[in-house]
Protein backbone atom coordinates (compact mmCIF):
# COMPACT_ATOMS: atom_id res chain seq x y z
CA UNK A 1 0.00 0.00 0.00
CA UNK A 2 0.96 3.43 -1.10
CA UNK A 3 1.52 6.29 1.82
CA UNK A 4 1.43 9.33 1.19
CA UNK A 5 4.50 11.07 2.75
CA UNK A 6 2.66 14.66 3.36
CA UNK A 7 -0.34 12.83 4.72
CA UNK A 8 2.34 10.76 6.74
CA UNK A 9 4.34 13.96 8.09
CA UNK A 10 1.14 15.56 8.93
CA UNK A 11 0.38 12.41 11.13
CA UNK A 12 3.91 13.02 12.71
CA UNK A 13 3.28 16.21 13.79
CA UNK A 14 -0.27 15.74 14.69
CA UNK A 15 0.94 12.69 17.30
CA UNK A 16 4.12 14.38 18.06
CA UNK A 17 2.71 17.30 19.08
CA UNK A 18 -0.55 15.30 21.28
CA UNK A 19 2.10 14.16 23.34
CA UNK A 20 4.68 17.26 23.89
CA UNK A 21 1.38 18.82 24.89
CA UNK A 22 0.00 15.68 27.43
CA UNK A 23 3.82 15.35 28.77
CA UNK A 24 3.80 19.52 29.11
CA UNK A 25 0.63 19.19 30.76
CA UNK A 26 1.52 16.16 33.46
CA UNK A 27 5.09 17.70 33.98
CA UNK A 28 3.49 21.09 34.50
CA UNK A 29 1.54 19.48 37.16
CA UNK A 30 3.83 17.12 38.65
CA UNK A 31 6.14 20.31 39.10
CA UNK A 32 3.36 22.54 41.13
CA UNK A 33 2.60 19.88 43.34
CA UNK A 34 6.03 19.39 43.79
CA UNK A 35 6.92 22.81 44.48
CA UNK A 36 4.01 22.81 46.72
CA UNK A 37 4.42 19.76 48.49
CA UNK A 38 8.20 21.14 49.48
CA UNK A 39 6.72 24.97 50.47
CA UNK A 40 4.87 23.34 54.05
CA UNK A 41 1.91 22.81 54.66
CA UNK A 42 -1.10 25.43 54.81
CA UNK A 43 -2.97 25.53 57.78
CA UNK A 44 -5.56 27.94 59.01
CA UNK A 45 -5.67 29.48 62.59
CA UNK A 46 -8.63 26.89 63.05
CA UNK A 47 -6.81 24.02 61.56
CA UNK A 48 -3.59 24.32 63.33
CA UNK A 49 -5.56 25.04 66.22
CA UNK A 50 -7.59 21.42 66.09
CA UNK A 51 -4.30 20.10 64.76
CA UNK A 52 -1.88 20.72 67.67
CA UNK A 53 -4.82 19.65 70.17
CA UNK A 54 -4.88 16.31 68.66
CA UNK A 55 -1.02 16.24 68.68
CA UNK A 56 -0.91 17.69 72.45
CA UNK A 57 -3.47 14.38 73.15
CA UNK A 58 -1.86 11.84 71.38
CA UNK A 59 1.36 12.87 73.25
CA UNK A 60 -0.43 13.26 76.68
CA UNK A 61 -1.69 9.21 75.82
CA UNK A 62 1.41 8.16 75.27
CA UNK A 63 2.74 10.00 78.73
CA UNK A 64 -0.02 7.90 80.41
CA UNK A 65 1.20 5.14 78.69
CA UNK A 66 4.91 5.62 79.86
CA UNK A 67 3.68 6.59 83.93
CA UNK A 68 1.58 3.40 83.57
CA UNK A 69 5.07 1.80 83.12
CA UNK A 70 6.92 3.72 85.69
CA UNK A 71 3.84 3.06 88.30
CA UNK A 72 4.27 -1.08 87.70
CA UNK A 73 8.34 -0.64 88.37
CA UNK A 74 7.80 1.00 91.70
CA UNK A 75 4.52 0.01 93.23
CA UNK A 76 3.83 -2.57 95.62
CA UNK A 77 -0.08 -2.14 94.53
CA UNK A 78 -2.03 -0.48 91.81
CA UNK A 79 -5.30 0.46 91.97
CA UNK A 80 -7.56 -1.32 89.53
CA UNK A 81 -10.80 -0.04 90.29
CA UNK A 82 -13.84 0.99 92.94
CA UNK A 83 -15.61 -2.41 93.84
CA UNK A 84 -18.73 -0.85 92.83
CA UNK A 85 -17.63 -0.09 89.71
CA UNK A 86 -17.25 -3.58 88.42
CA UNK A 87 -20.06 -4.91 86.12
CA UNK A 88 -20.74 -8.99 85.47
CA UNK A 89 -21.31 -8.34 82.07
CA UNK A 90 -18.91 -5.75 80.49
CA UNK A 91 -14.80 -6.20 82.00
CA UNK A 92 -13.13 -2.97 82.55
CA UNK A 93 -9.52 -2.78 81.29
CA UNK A 94 -6.49 -2.49 82.97
CA UNK A 95 -2.75 -2.60 82.21
CA UNK A 96 -1.47 -6.19 84.31
CA UNK A 97 2.21 -5.96 85.79
CA UNK A 98 3.26 -7.38 82.63
CA UNK A 99 2.06 -4.13 80.43
CA UNK A 100 -0.25 -6.84 78.84
CA UNK A 101 -3.88 -5.92 78.69
CA UNK A 102 -6.66 -7.60 81.09
CA UNK A 103 -9.88 -7.25 81.94
CA UNK A 104 -11.93 -6.82 85.58
CA UNK A 105 -15.29 -8.24 86.18
CA UNK A 106 -17.80 -9.02 89.00
CA UNK A 107 -18.29 -12.56 89.39
CA UNK A 108 -22.37 -13.21 88.92
CA UNK A 109 -21.76 -15.80 92.08
CA UNK A 110 -19.64 -14.07 94.40
CA UNK A 111 -19.55 -10.63 93.44
CA UNK A 112 -15.68 -10.67 94.21
CA UNK A 113 -13.32 -9.37 91.01
CA UNK A 114 -12.63 -11.28 88.08
CA UNK A 115 -9.51 -10.96 87.05
CA UNK A 116 -8.55 -12.05 83.60
CA UNK A 117 -5.79 -11.69 80.73
CA UNK A 118 -7.15 -10.08 77.43
CA UNK A 119 -3.95 -10.60 75.79
CA UNK A 120 -5.07 -14.17 73.23
CA UNK A 121 -3.04 -16.55 73.91
CA UNK A 122 -3.80 -17.60 69.73
CA UNK A 123 -1.62 -14.58 68.32
CA UNK A 124 -2.12 -12.15 71.25
CA UNK A 125 -5.17 -9.56 69.94
CA UNK A 126 -6.47 -7.84 72.79
CA UNK A 127 -9.81 -9.92 73.81
CA UNK A 128 -13.21 -7.91 73.77
CA UNK A 129 -14.76 -6.22 76.89
CA UNK A 130 -18.22 -8.08 76.27
CA UNK A 131 -19.59 -11.01 78.36
CA UNK A 132 -21.86 -13.27 75.91
CA UNK A 133 -24.61 -15.26 76.95
CA UNK A 134 -22.26 -18.11 78.50
CA UNK A 135 -20.07 -15.60 80.64
CA UNK A 136 -17.48 -15.76 77.65
CA UNK A 137 -15.73 -12.78 76.11
CA UNK A 138 -14.52 -13.13 72.46
CA UNK A 139 -10.96 -12.46 70.67
CA UNK A 140 -12.26 -11.24 67.26
CA UNK A 141 -9.27 -11.74 65.30
CA UNK A 142 -9.69 -15.56 65.10
CA UNK A 143 -12.96 -16.09 67.07
CA UNK A 144 -11.85 -17.51 70.29
CA UNK A 145 -14.42 -17.68 73.08
CA UNK A 146 -13.11 -17.61 76.37
CA UNK A 147 -14.88 -18.75 80.07
CA UNK A 148 -13.81 -16.17 82.37
CA UNK A 149 -14.01 -18.12 85.20
CA UNK A 150 -12.16 -20.77 83.92
CA UNK A 151 -10.48 -19.20 81.18
CA UNK A 152 -10.50 -21.93 79.02
CA UNK A 153 -10.68 -21.47 75.41
CA UNK A 154 -14.36 -22.94 73.64
CA UNK A 155 -13.58 -26.13 72.32
CA UNK A 156 -12.03 -25.95 68.46
CA UNK A 157 -11.10 -22.36 68.97
CA UNK A 158 -7.95 -21.32 67.68
CA UNK A 159 -5.88 -20.61 71.08
CA UNK A 160 -5.50 -23.67 73.17
CA UNK A 161 -4.23 -22.35 76.52
CA UNK A 162 -6.73 -20.76 78.88
CA UNK A 163 -6.46 -17.21 79.39
CA UNK A 164 -4.50 -16.92 83.24
CA UNK A 165 -6.25 -15.26 85.84
CA UNK A 166 -4.50 -12.48 87.74
CA UNK A 167 -4.30 -12.38 91.79
CA UNK A 168 -6.49 -9.34 93.28
CA UNK A 169 -6.68 -7.59 96.71
CA UNK A 170 -9.16 -5.76 98.28
CA UNK A 171 -8.79 -2.53 100.42
CA UNK A 172 -11.03 -0.46 102.23
CA UNK A 173 -10.78 3.33 103.14
CA UNK A 174 -8.60 2.45 105.38
CA UNK A 175 -6.27 0.85 102.74
CA UNK A 176 -6.87 -2.18 105.00
CA UNK A 177 -6.67 -5.41 103.20
CA UNK A 178 -9.70 -6.92 103.72
CA UNK A 179 -9.71 -9.99 100.88
CA UNK A 180 -6.81 -11.22 98.71
CA UNK A 181 -6.73 -14.08 95.66
CA UNK A 182 -3.26 -15.27 94.76
CA UNK A 183 -4.03 -16.36 91.26
CA UNK A 184 -4.04 -20.44 91.78
CA UNK A 185 -5.36 -20.43 95.13
CA UNK A 186 -8.51 -19.84 96.62
CA UNK A 187 -10.24 -16.24 98.00
CA UNK A 188 -8.41 -15.14 101.32
CA UNK A 189 -10.96 -13.44 103.38
CA UNK A 190 -9.88 -11.21 106.25
CA UNK A 191 -12.26 -9.42 107.09
CA UNK A 192 -16.17 -10.15 105.75
CA UNK A 193 -17.26 -7.41 103.07
CA UNK A 194 -20.06 -5.66 103.59
CA UNK A 195 -21.57 -6.09 100.26
CA UNK A 196 -24.25 -3.13 100.77
CA UNK A 197 -21.48 -0.62 99.98
CA UNK A 198 -18.96 -1.74 97.90
CA UNK A 199 -18.03 1.91 97.24
CA UNK A 200 -16.47 1.38 100.04
CA UNK A 201 -13.88 -1.24 98.83
CA UNK A 202 -11.10 -0.75 96.05
CA UNK A 203 -9.57 -3.09 93.87
CA UNK A 204 -5.76 -3.60 93.86
CA UNK A 205 -2.97 -5.72 91.65
CA UNK A 206 -0.28 -6.89 93.49
CA UNK A 207 3.23 -6.97 92.38
CA UNK A 208 3.46 -10.28 94.92
CA UNK A 209 1.11 -11.96 92.46
CA UNK A 210 2.34 -10.89 89.32
CA UNK A 211 3.49 -13.45 86.68
CA UNK A 212 7.54 -12.75 87.50
CA UNK A 213 6.52 -13.38 91.29
CA UNK A 214 4.49 -16.46 91.05
CA UNK A 215 6.67 -18.00 88.86
CA UNK A 216 4.21 -18.07 85.71
CA UNK A 217 5.06 -17.50 82.01
CA UNK B 1 44.53 -32.97 43.89
CA UNK B 2 40.40 -32.80 44.75
CA UNK B 3 41.17 -29.46 46.09
CA UNK B 4 42.54 -27.66 43.59
CA UNK B 5 40.09 -29.41 41.18
CA UNK B 6 37.46 -28.20 43.36
CA UNK B 7 38.84 -25.01 42.94
CA UNK B 8 38.83 -24.97 39.37
CA UNK B 9 35.08 -25.82 39.26
CA UNK B 10 34.10 -22.88 41.47
CA UNK B 11 35.99 -20.33 39.27
CA UNK B 12 34.36 -22.25 36.29
CA UNK B 13 30.86 -21.75 38.08
CA UNK B 14 31.53 -17.85 38.36
CA UNK B 15 33.44 -17.57 35.69
CA UNK B 16 30.57 -18.75 33.50
CA UNK B 17 27.75 -17.12 35.52
CA UNK B 18 29.80 -13.30 35.24
CA UNK B 19 32.16 -13.69 31.96
CA UNK B 20 33.82 -10.63 33.02
CA UNK B 21 35.25 -10.87 29.12
CA UNK B 22 31.60 -9.50 28.12
CA UNK B 23 31.92 -6.59 29.83
CA UNK B 24 32.47 -3.95 27.32
CA UNK B 25 29.90 -1.03 26.29
CA UNK B 26 29.58 -2.94 22.88
CA UNK B 27 28.42 -6.32 24.47
CA UNK B 28 26.28 -5.32 26.86
CA UNK B 29 24.52 -2.23 25.44
CA UNK B 30 25.46 -1.96 21.38
CA UNK B 31 24.93 -5.70 20.56
CA UNK B 32 21.98 -6.38 22.99
CA UNK B 33 18.54 -8.03 21.32
CA UNK B 34 15.31 -9.04 22.85
CA UNK B 35 13.80 -11.78 21.04
CA UNK B 36 10.51 -11.04 19.08
CA UNK B 37 8.02 -13.51 19.85
CA UNK B 38 4.00 -14.66 21.75
CA UNK B 39 5.26 -13.93 24.90
CA UNK B 40 7.80 -10.93 24.01
CA UNK B 41 5.42 -8.47 26.70
CA UNK B 42 6.89 -10.05 29.62
CA UNK B 43 10.16 -8.34 28.59
CA UNK B 44 8.54 -5.62 30.13
CA UNK B 45 7.62 -6.88 33.39
CA UNK B 46 11.02 -5.91 35.01
CA UNK B 47 11.38 -2.68 33.62
CA UNK B 48 7.81 -2.28 35.08
CA UNK B 49 8.95 -2.69 38.31
CA UNK B 50 11.84 -1.06 38.06
CA UNK B 51 9.42 2.00 37.15
CA UNK B 52 7.12 1.49 40.44
CA UNK B 53 10.63 0.84 42.51
CA UNK B 54 11.73 4.39 41.31
CA UNK B 55 8.43 5.94 42.03
CA UNK B 56 8.88 4.25 45.17
CA UNK B 57 12.32 5.80 46.30
CA UNK B 58 10.87 9.61 45.17
CA UNK B 59 8.27 9.23 47.12
CA UNK B 60 9.80 7.93 50.15
CA UNK B 61 12.18 10.37 50.17
CA UNK B 62 9.53 13.17 50.18
CA UNK B 63 7.63 11.33 52.86
CA UNK B 64 10.28 11.47 55.04
CA UNK B 65 10.82 15.07 54.90
CA UNK B 66 7.57 15.52 57.13
CA UNK B 67 7.16 11.71 58.66
CA UNK B 68 8.02 11.03 62.32
CA UNK B 69 8.38 7.72 63.73
CA UNK B 70 8.00 8.22 67.19
CA UNK B 71 4.18 5.89 68.58
CA UNK B 72 2.59 9.41 69.79
CA UNK B 73 3.79 11.58 66.39
CA UNK B 74 3.60 9.04 63.29
CA UNK B 75 -0.32 8.74 62.78
CA UNK B 76 -0.56 12.81 63.22
CA UNK B 77 2.04 13.44 61.12
CA UNK B 78 0.64 11.35 58.47
CA UNK B 79 -2.45 13.04 58.98
CA UNK B 80 -0.54 16.39 58.68
CA UNK B 81 0.92 15.09 55.28
CA UNK B 82 -2.05 14.08 53.98
CA UNK B 83 -4.63 17.16 54.72
CA UNK B 84 -2.35 20.05 55.02
CA UNK B 85 0.60 19.76 52.96
CA UNK B 86 -0.02 20.32 49.27
CA UNK B 87 -0.02 17.41 47.27
CA UNK B 88 0.62 15.28 50.37
CA UNK B 89 -2.35 13.23 49.89
CA UNK B 90 -0.95 12.35 46.23
CA UNK B 91 2.48 12.20 47.21
CA UNK B 92 1.51 9.44 50.09
CA UNK B 93 -1.28 7.77 47.68
CA UNK B 94 1.58 7.14 45.05
CA UNK B 95 3.72 5.37 47.19
CA UNK B 96 0.43 3.56 48.37
CA UNK B 97 -0.76 2.68 44.97
CA UNK B 98 3.03 1.95 43.40
CA UNK B 99 3.64 -0.26 46.24
CA UNK B 100 1.13 -2.20 45.24
CA UNK B 101 1.39 -2.23 41.72
CA UNK B 102 5.48 -2.97 42.40
CA UNK B 103 4.67 -6.10 43.93
CA UNK B 104 1.78 -6.77 41.02
CA UNK B 105 4.51 -6.40 38.25
CA UNK B 106 7.33 -8.27 40.57
CA UNK B 107 5.04 -11.33 40.88
CA UNK B 108 4.21 -11.61 37.44
CA UNK B 109 7.85 -10.82 36.78
CA UNK B 110 8.62 -14.04 38.37
CA UNK B 111 6.01 -16.06 37.21
CA UNK B 112 6.99 -15.50 33.50
CA UNK B 113 10.63 -15.71 33.83
CA UNK B 114 9.90 -18.93 35.46
CA UNK B 115 7.37 -20.15 32.81
CA UNK B 116 9.58 -19.18 30.08
CA UNK B 117 12.55 -20.70 31.68
CA UNK B 118 14.87 -18.04 31.75
CA UNK B 119 16.42 -19.25 35.17
CA UNK B 120 18.30 -21.57 33.17
CA UNK B 121 22.30 -22.24 33.15
CA UNK B 122 24.08 -19.24 33.07
CA UNK B 123 21.39 -17.64 34.62
CA UNK B 124 20.84 -18.84 37.90
CA UNK B 125 22.19 -16.49 39.58
CA UNK B 126 19.93 -13.99 38.06
CA UNK B 127 17.10 -16.36 38.88
CA UNK B 128 18.45 -16.39 42.85
CA UNK B 129 19.11 -12.62 43.16
CA UNK B 130 15.35 -12.49 42.05
CA UNK B 131 14.20 -14.03 44.81
CA UNK B 132 16.25 -12.33 47.21
CA UNK B 133 14.57 -9.00 46.02
CA UNK B 134 11.39 -10.49 46.01
CA UNK B 135 11.98 -11.12 49.95
CA UNK B 136 12.87 -8.02 50.16
CA UNK B 137 9.79 -6.00 48.81
CA UNK B 138 7.98 -8.21 50.61
CA UNK B 139 9.99 -6.99 53.71
CA UNK B 140 9.56 -3.22 52.69
CA UNK B 141 5.79 -3.69 52.30
CA UNK B 142 5.67 -5.70 55.69
CA UNK B 143 7.67 -2.33 57.31
CA UNK B 144 5.72 0.17 56.07
CA UNK B 145 2.80 -1.39 56.70
CA UNK B 146 3.39 -0.36 61.27
CA UNK B 147 4.67 3.10 60.03
CA UNK B 148 1.47 5.09 60.28
CA UNK B 149 1.08 3.50 63.63
CA UNK B 150 -2.59 2.74 63.20
CA UNK B 151 -5.22 -0.04 64.62
CA UNK B 152 -4.76 -2.54 61.37
CA UNK B 153 -1.06 -1.56 60.75
CA UNK B 154 0.07 -2.43 64.46
CA UNK B 155 -2.33 -5.13 65.20
CA UNK B 156 -1.47 -6.97 62.28
CA UNK B 157 2.45 -6.57 62.82
CA UNK B 158 1.58 -7.87 66.21
CA UNK B 159 -0.41 -11.18 64.49
CA UNK B 160 2.62 -11.37 62.25
CA UNK B 161 5.43 -11.60 64.61
CA UNK B 162 3.60 -13.21 67.03
CA UNK B 163 3.41 -16.45 64.45
CA UNK B 164 7.06 -16.57 64.57
CA UNK B 165 6.58 -17.70 68.23
CA UNK B 166 4.41 -20.76 67.11
CA UNK B 167 7.30 -22.33 65.54
CA UNK B 168 8.04 -22.86 69.16
CA UNK B 169 5.87 -25.55 69.85
CA UNK B 170 7.74 -27.63 67.42
CA UNK B 171 10.92 -27.28 68.82
CA UNK B 172 12.47 -29.98 71.08
CA UNK B 173 13.65 -28.13 74.43
CA UNK B 174 15.48 -25.47 75.08
CA UNK B 175 15.76 -24.35 71.23
CA UNK B 176 11.66 -23.86 71.90
CA UNK B 177 11.99 -20.50 73.40
CA UNK B 178 14.58 -19.66 70.31
CA UNK B 179 11.29 -18.45 68.27
CA UNK B 180 10.09 -15.46 71.03
CA UNK B 181 13.40 -14.39 71.34
CA UNK B 182 13.92 -13.56 67.29
CA UNK B 183 10.56 -12.40 67.87
CA UNK B 184 11.97 -10.14 70.91
CA UNK B 185 14.66 -9.00 68.17
CA UNK B 186 12.50 -8.15 65.51
CA UNK B 187 10.38 -6.28 68.29
CA UNK B 188 12.85 -4.73 69.95
CA UNK B 189 11.21 -5.02 73.12
CA UNK B 190 8.44 -7.55 74.50
CA UNK B 191 5.60 -5.59 72.83
CA UNK B 192 4.83 -3.97 69.93
CA UNK B 193 6.32 -0.41 70.87
CA UNK B 194 8.35 2.67 70.10
CA UNK B 195 11.61 0.12 69.55
CA UNK B 196 9.51 -1.37 67.14
CA UNK B 197 8.48 1.15 64.85
CA UNK B 198 12.17 2.30 65.31
CA UNK B 199 13.23 -1.03 63.97
CA UNK B 200 10.77 -1.04 61.47
CA UNK B 201 11.58 2.42 60.24
CA UNK B 202 15.09 1.91 60.08
CA UNK B 203 14.68 -1.07 58.02
CA UNK B 204 12.15 -0.06 55.44
CA UNK B 205 13.98 3.05 54.39
CA UNK B 206 17.74 2.22 55.11
CA UNK B 207 18.14 -1.37 55.46
CA UNK B 208 16.08 -2.83 52.62
CA UNK B 209 16.49 -0.30 50.26
CA UNK B 210 20.12 -0.59 50.16
CA UNK B 211 20.34 -4.33 50.08
CA UNK B 212 17.72 -4.10 47.05
CA UNK B 213 19.63 -1.24 45.52
CA UNK B 214 23.12 -3.45 45.90
CA UNK B 215 21.04 -7.21 44.72
CA UNK B 216 19.17 -4.99 41.94
CA UNK B 217 22.55 -3.69 40.42
CA UNK B 218 24.22 -7.37 40.23
CA UNK B 219 20.39 -8.60 38.85
CA UNK B 220 20.48 -5.92 36.04
CA UNK B 221 24.69 -6.04 35.27
CA UNK B 222 24.10 -9.64 34.82
CA UNK B 223 20.95 -9.52 32.44
CA UNK B 224 23.38 -7.02 30.56
CA UNK B 225 25.83 -9.41 30.27
CA UNK B 226 23.99 -11.98 29.06
CA UNK B 227 21.47 -10.26 26.84
CA UNK B 228 17.80 -12.05 27.45
CA UNK B 229 17.22 -15.47 27.07
CA UNK B 230 14.87 -16.67 23.75
CA UNK B 231 12.11 -17.77 26.50
CA UNK B 232 10.34 -19.96 23.76
CA UNK B 233 10.73 -23.65 22.55
CA UNK B 234 10.43 -22.19 18.68
CA UNK B 235 12.88 -19.13 18.27
CA UNK B 236 11.08 -16.77 15.85
CA UNK B 237 14.67 -15.73 14.49
CA UNK B 238 13.48 -11.99 14.75
CA UNK B 239 14.44 -10.30 17.10
CA UNK B 240 14.55 -6.46 18.40
CA UNK B 241 17.88 -4.16 19.43
CA UNK B 242 18.05 -3.23 22.64
CA UNK B 243 19.17 0.36 22.36
CA UNK B 244 17.70 1.78 20.94
CA UNK B 245 14.83 0.45 19.76
CA UNK B 246 13.68 -1.41 23.12
CA UNK B 247 14.51 0.74 25.58
CA UNK B 248 12.25 3.60 23.62
CA UNK B 249 9.19 0.67 23.23
CA UNK B 250 10.12 0.36 27.62
CA UNK B 251 10.01 3.61 27.89
CA UNK B 252 6.74 4.39 25.77
CA UNK B 253 5.47 1.52 28.10
CA UNK B 254 6.83 3.29 31.04
CA UNK B 255 5.15 6.68 30.49
CA UNK B 256 1.72 4.89 29.95
CA UNK B 257 1.28 3.28 32.83
CA UNK B 258 2.63 6.12 35.43
CA UNK B 259 0.02 8.32 33.89
CA UNK B 260 -2.35 5.36 35.02
CA UNK B 261 -1.13 5.29 38.48
CA UNK B 262 -0.76 9.30 38.78
CA UNK B 263 -4.35 9.59 37.72
CA UNK B 264 -5.17 6.59 39.94
CA UNK B 265 -3.76 8.02 42.70
CA UNK B 266 -5.01 11.77 42.32
CA UNK B 267 -8.37 10.47 42.24
CA UNK B 268 -8.47 7.30 44.01
CA UNK B 269 -7.74 7.05 47.97
CA UNK B 270 -5.83 3.43 48.52
CA UNK B 271 -7.12 3.71 51.80
CA UNK B 272 -10.60 3.83 50.20
CA UNK B 273 -10.41 -0.22 50.35
CA UNK B 274 -9.76 -0.31 54.27
CA UNK B 275 -12.80 -0.06 56.99
CA UNK B 276 -12.57 3.59 58.51
CA UNK B 277 -11.82 3.19 61.62
CA UNK B 278 -8.93 0.43 61.26
CA UNK B 279 -6.98 3.52 60.25
CA UNK B 280 -7.52 5.39 63.53
CA UNK B 281 -4.44 5.79 65.75
CA UNK B 282 -3.22 2.36 67.87
CA UNK B 283 -4.96 2.35 71.12
CA UNK B 284 -2.63 0.65 73.13
CA UNK B 285 -5.22 0.17 75.73
CA UNK B 286 -8.31 -0.89 73.86
CA UNK B 287 -9.36 -4.24 72.23
CA UNK B 288 -8.69 -5.17 69.42
CA UNK B 289 -10.93 -4.12 66.21
CA UNK B 290 -12.42 -7.01 64.02
CA UNK B 291 -11.44 -7.18 60.70
CA UNK B 292 -7.20 -7.20 60.87
CA UNK B 293 -5.45 -8.21 57.78
CA UNK B 294 -2.26 -7.72 56.18
CA UNK B 295 -1.91 -6.18 52.74
CA UNK B 296 -3.69 -8.46 49.75
CA UNK B 297 -0.40 -9.43 48.74
CA UNK B 298 0.51 -11.61 51.99
CA UNK B 299 -3.10 -13.23 52.01
CA UNK B 300 -1.59 -16.18 49.98
CA UNK B 301 -0.44 -16.92 53.32
CA UNK B 302 -2.39 -15.10 55.96
CA UNK B 303 -5.68 -17.13 54.58
CA UNK B 304 -3.75 -20.59 54.65
CA UNK B 305 -2.67 -19.40 58.03
CA UNK B 306 -6.48 -19.11 59.46
CA UNK B 307 -7.73 -21.98 57.75
CA UNK B 308 -5.10 -24.56 58.10
CA UNK B 309 -2.99 -26.08 60.84
CA UNK B 310 0.52 -24.07 61.37
CA UNK B 311 3.02 -26.51 60.90
CA UNK B 312 1.71 -27.40 57.27
CA UNK B 313 2.04 -23.85 56.74
CA UNK B 314 5.33 -23.24 58.47
CA UNK B 315 6.14 -26.52 56.70
CA UNK B 316 4.64 -25.39 53.18
CA UNK B 317 6.10 -21.99 53.03
CA UNK B 318 9.79 -23.36 53.96
CA UNK B 319 9.59 -25.86 51.06
CA UNK B 320 8.23 -23.03 48.93
CA UNK B 321 11.30 -20.78 49.51
CA UNK B 322 13.66 -23.85 48.80
CA UNK B 323 11.84 -24.64 45.56
CA UNK B 324 12.13 -21.08 44.72
CA UNK B 325 15.86 -20.84 45.88
CA UNK B 326 17.04 -24.17 44.09
CA UNK B 327 14.30 -23.91 40.25
CA UNK B 328 17.61 -23.23 38.04
CA UNK B 329 18.81 -27.33 39.32
CA UNK B 330 14.83 -28.68 40.19
CA UNK B 331 13.51 -27.60 36.98
CA UNK B 332 16.79 -28.29 34.47
CA UNK B 333 15.06 -30.89 32.51
CA UNK B 334 11.70 -29.91 32.83
CA UNK B 335 9.93 -28.63 29.47
CA UNK B 336 8.60 -25.18 29.06
CA UNK B 337 5.57 -26.69 28.66
CA UNK B 338 5.17 -28.26 32.24
CA UNK B 339 6.78 -25.11 33.81
CA UNK B 340 4.09 -23.22 31.83
CA UNK B 341 1.09 -25.47 32.96
CA UNK B 342 3.02 -24.99 36.91
CA UNK B 343 3.10 -21.50 36.79
CA UNK B 344 -0.51 -21.04 35.77
CA UNK B 345 -1.75 -23.09 38.72
CA UNK B 346 0.52 -21.46 41.08
CA UNK B 347 -1.02 -17.83 39.32
CA UNK B 348 -4.48 -19.42 39.87
CA UNK B 349 -3.67 -20.20 43.46
CA UNK B 350 -2.30 -17.04 44.18
CA UNK B 351 -4.70 -14.85 42.35
CA UNK B 352 -7.83 -16.81 43.36
CA UNK B 353 -7.33 -16.68 47.00
CA UNK B 354 -5.93 -12.75 46.77
CA UNK B 355 -9.60 -12.25 45.81
CA UNK B 356 -11.57 -14.73 47.17
CA UNK B 357 -9.89 -15.65 50.50
CA UNK B 358 -12.69 -13.53 52.73
CA UNK B 359 -15.38 -15.77 50.67
CA UNK B 360 -13.23 -19.09 51.56
CA UNK B 361 -12.80 -18.38 55.21
CA UNK B 362 -16.51 -16.85 55.62
CA UNK B 363 -17.97 -20.04 53.72
CA UNK B 364 -15.83 -22.67 55.85
CA UNK B 365 -15.92 -20.66 59.26
CA UNK B 366 -19.42 -20.33 58.58
CA UNK B 367 -19.85 -24.59 58.26
CA UNK B 368 -17.33 -24.70 61.11
CA UNK B 369 -19.49 -22.55 63.66
C1 LIG C 1 12.97 -5.42 42.72
C2 LIG C 1 12.61 -6.35 41.93
C3 LIG C 1 13.06 -6.65 40.51
C4 LIG C 1 13.41 -5.77 39.52
C5 LIG C 1 13.41 -4.24 39.61
C6 LIG C 1 13.77 -6.57 38.37
C7 LIG C 1 14.18 -6.04 37.15
C8 LIG C 1 14.46 -6.80 36.02
C9 LIG C 1 14.66 -6.28 34.72
C10 LIG C 1 14.60 -4.78 34.33
C11 LIG C 1 14.90 -7.33 33.86
C12 LIG C 1 15.10 -7.28 32.33
C13 LIG C 1 13.76 -7.18 31.59
C14 LIG C 1 12.84 -8.36 31.80
O1 LIG C 1 13.18 -9.51 31.50
O2 LIG C 1 11.73 -8.15 32.32
C15 LIG C 1 14.88 -8.54 34.65
C16 LIG C 1 15.13 -9.83 34.17
C17 LIG C 1 15.04 -11.00 34.94
N1 LIG C 1 14.56 -11.09 36.23
FE1 LIG C 1 14.12 -9.53 37.44
N2 LIG C 1 13.64 -7.90 38.68
C18 LIG C 1 13.21 -7.99 39.97
C19 LIG C 1 12.90 -9.16 40.66
C20 LIG C 1 13.00 -10.46 40.11
C21 LIG C 1 12.47 -11.65 40.73
C22 LIG C 1 11.65 -11.68 42.05
C23 LIG C 1 12.81 -12.72 39.91
C24 LIG C 1 12.53 -14.19 40.10
C25 LIG C 1 12.69 -14.85 41.19
C26 LIG C 1 13.55 -12.19 38.80
C27 LIG C 1 14.09 -12.95 37.78
C28 LIG C 1 14.57 -12.44 36.59
C29 LIG C 1 15.14 -13.23 35.51
C30 LIG C 1 15.37 -14.76 35.51
C31 LIG C 1 15.44 -12.33 34.46
C32 LIG C 1 16.07 -12.67 33.11
C33 LIG C 1 15.01 -12.70 32.06
C34 LIG C 1 15.57 -13.13 30.72
O3 LIG C 1 16.80 -13.15 30.55
O4 LIG C 1 14.74 -13.45 29.85
N3 LIG C 1 13.63 -10.82 38.94
N4 LIG C 1 14.61 -8.19 35.96
S1 LIG D 1 -5.36 -13.93 68.29
FE1 LIG D 1 -7.12 -14.41 69.41
S2 LIG D 1 -8.00 -15.96 68.22
FE2 LIG D 1 -6.16 -15.54 67.14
Amino acid sequence: METDPLQTRKHFILGFGALLLSGLALSSTLFAKLVSYLSGDRMSQIDRTLFLKTKLSRMDQTASERKLELERKSSEYIFIAKMSDLLATKGKYFIDYEMRPALAFQSSEDGLPILISAKCTHLGCTVGADLDENSRILCPCHVSYFDIKSGMPHAGSPAKAPLPHIGWVIMDKQSKIVASKHPKREVEIVEKLDMDSLDHYSIYIAKKFASKATGEA
Amino acid sequence: MVKSNFFKQCLEFVSERIPVEKISYEAMVQKKSVPHHKMSWAYYLGGLTLLFLSIQFITGILLLFYYQATVSDAHSSVEHITQYVGGGDLIRNLHAWSSSLMILCLILHMMTTFAMKAFQRPRELTWITGVVLLLLTFALGFSGYLLPWHQIGVNATKVGLQSIELIGAYLPGELALLPTKIKEIIQGDSMVEQATLSRFFALHVVVCPILLLGILGFHLFSIQLHGMSEGVDHPTGKSEKFFPTFILKDLRVWSVVFCAAFITALCIPFDSFSPFPLLAPYDALGSTPPGIKPEWYFFFIYYPLELLPFWLIALLQNLLLAILFLAPWIFKNTSRKALFLITLVAAIYFFGITIFGQDLYNLIMGVHS
